[in-house]
């Protein structure tokens, strides 16, 4: 009896032996690997990893060409209707042939924030806060009065009849005639008209004109595009405040946008930096080029698009224009 | 352009906006009065360099107070108020409130106020924030870059040699005279008293 006692009580503790030198392993091994990630990583990271990594069936378009600009400060772009292309910075205007081969350039007195072309080959720059126009050759044609106090110009959109200049610093765009006369302000925000008024935390205020003559304006604190008409009736906007493709990310975007040929909109965003593809009534239909493409912390992804569809997209840190072709019809 | 010869009025949010910065310049005015009866003329302190930190949230873990003498501070008058707060919201939040996982911030010391449409107030619990830098990167990828990193010199206990200025990866701690122990995002400091040195204190 006592023999049977033993053996169940040896069989018992070296039960119990093994169980816990096995949780004694279990436990040291767990401390060390927790160790490891403790060491290898930042608890505190602020991630948006997730939205770096675009599928390959939301980018219809490729790369098909980059022309280098040989400027150190890139600001913006604009593109004719014989595909040339007009690139500002550094106090100076390069004009690129559309086979991507410089045409001609000239100085300016100062940088320009933005350049806008008309169908005339006339060339409107803002320059701090007043508009400077220029003929194809480089000469000095014009230099509008300044805007008030605190304004800054950040974008021109140029139709045959009027230019429209948007003023980040008074939150508002002003629409001219072709010789400089002010006609009217769009965007005050007035209640009894609709009108939101403009939002603008960062010097990023974008106008463009549509195929149908009307003015698109971005609304970034609200991230939303507004569509006017020349004497200032809101007539829709669209927009949506998310990370995801559907909508625009961080407090003020798009940072920029251009029309295409069919009234879809090209966007770029900064934060997370990435240009899209939305059809007439705002919905994501492609990305044309997916954040990895930029260095992380590029802003000024100013954007233009040619009669063919062809997407220009000025990437300010790789000193560069980048042209898209669609490649891909899939929609999603 | 014609003259704008209205008179000028204060609407709410400049209201509120001057009033908040008049508080924090008070209170950072009392802190540094604080510090100079701590401190004789010609000492020098620790500070961090908002334009060289990278927010590698070395400051919360390396400080030898918990939490961290290293806090985030708001200047206001860059902040552009938006509903869509880089520096509060997580990215890719669903919803733009206040519920906790909605929130960037892991210790809840932002707090979001509502000021009027579309406009939100943030606003810094010093006692609960740990200087993790999360808000601070948040805000300067998406915003403004509002939210900085400093040292509080009314709770850092001024080390001989700063446990976080040996770990800085961005040499970003530098000294500071410690009568002016601050060095504000958007503020011209006159003279280039910031060096990286790691001297005697």
């Amino acid at each position: 009896m006592n023999n049977k006692s033993n053996s169940v009580k040896n069989i018992l503790s070296g039960f119990i032996i093994i169980v816990i030198a096995a949780g004694l392993t279990f436990l040291g091994y767990r401390s060390l690997s927790r160790k490891q990630v403790t060491e290898s990583e930042n608890p505190y990271e602020y991630n948006i990893e997730a939205f770096l990594d675009i599928p390959a069936n939301l980018i219809h378009y490729s790369e098909i060409k980059k022309i280098n600009t040989g400027l150190k400060n890139n600001y913006g772009i604009a593109v004719d209707s014989l595909k040339q292309l007009y690139v500002t910075g550094d106090s100076s205007v390069i004009i690129f042939d559309a086979e991507g081969a410089v045409h001609s350039s000239f100085s300016l007195p100062a940088s320009a924030n933005c350049i806008a072309v008309d169908k005339k080959f006339t060339i409107y720059l803002g320059i701090l806060n007043h508009v400077e126009v220029y003929d194809f050759t480089g000469k000095r044609t014009a230099g509008w009065e300044p805007l008030e106090e605190n304004s800054y110009i950040t974008s021109i959109a140029a139709s045959p009849e009027n230019v429209y200049v948007a003023d980040a610093g008074k939150q508002i765009v002003l629409r001219y005639d072709k010789s400089g006369t002010l006609l009217n302000r769009i965007g005050d925000k007035d209640e009894a008209r609709d009108i939101p008024g403009f939002i603008v935390p960062s010097p990023y205020f974008d106008v463009a004109i549509d195929p149908d003559g009307f003015i698109w304006v971005v609304n970034p604190g609200r991230q939303s595009l507004e569509n006017y008409n020349p004497n200032g009736d809101l007539r829709s906007f669209w927009g949506t405040a998310s990370m995801r493709l559907e909508g625009f990310s961080g407090c003020c975007n798009p940072s920029h946008i251009a029309l295409l040929p069919d009234g879809s909109f090209v966007t770029s965003e900064k934060g997370l930096e990435r240009v899209k593809v939305h059809n007439r009534i705002g919905e994501f239909v492609s990305v044309v080029a997916p954040p990895k493409l930029f260095t992380r912390g590029t802003v000024g992804l100013d954007l233009a698009a040619d009669a063919d569809g062809l997407i220009y997209v000025l990437d300010p840190k790789a000193g560069c224009v980048r042209i898209f072709q669609k490649t891909n019809d899939r929609q999603v | 352009m014609p003259e704008d010869k209205s008179p000028k009025y204060h609407d709410r949010r400049s209201f509120i906006k001057n009033g908040l910065n008049t508080t924090a310049a008070l209170a950072l005015g009392g802190i540094a009065g604080f510090t100079i009866t701590r401190s004789t003329k010609g000492d020098m302190v620790w500070q961090i360099d908002p334009d060289k930190c990278i927010q590698c949230e070395k400051c919360a873990i390396n400080c030898v107070l918990y939490p961290s003498a290293v806090k985030c501070v708001h200047a206001y008058a860059m902040c552009g108020y938006c509903k869509l707060c880089g520096g509060y919201h997580q990215p890719g939040t669903k919803r733009l409130d206040t519920a906790a996982e909605s929130q960037l911030c892991p210790t809840n010391a932002i707090k979001r106020t509502f000021v009027e449409n579309p406009y939100f107030e943030y606003t810094i619990d010093e006692k609960l924030c740990i200087g993790c830098a999360k808000c601070v990167k948040g805000c300067g990828s998406f915003g403004n870059g509002s939210l900085f990193l400093q040292v509080r010199h009314d709770i850092c206990v001024n080390c001989n040699e700063c446990n976080i200025a040996l770990n800085c990866p961005a040499d970003a701690w530098v000294r500071v005279p410690a009568d002016n122990p601050y060095l504000f995002r958007g503020e011209v400091r006159e003279s280039p008293t910031a060096t990286s040195e790691s001297g005697d204190v």
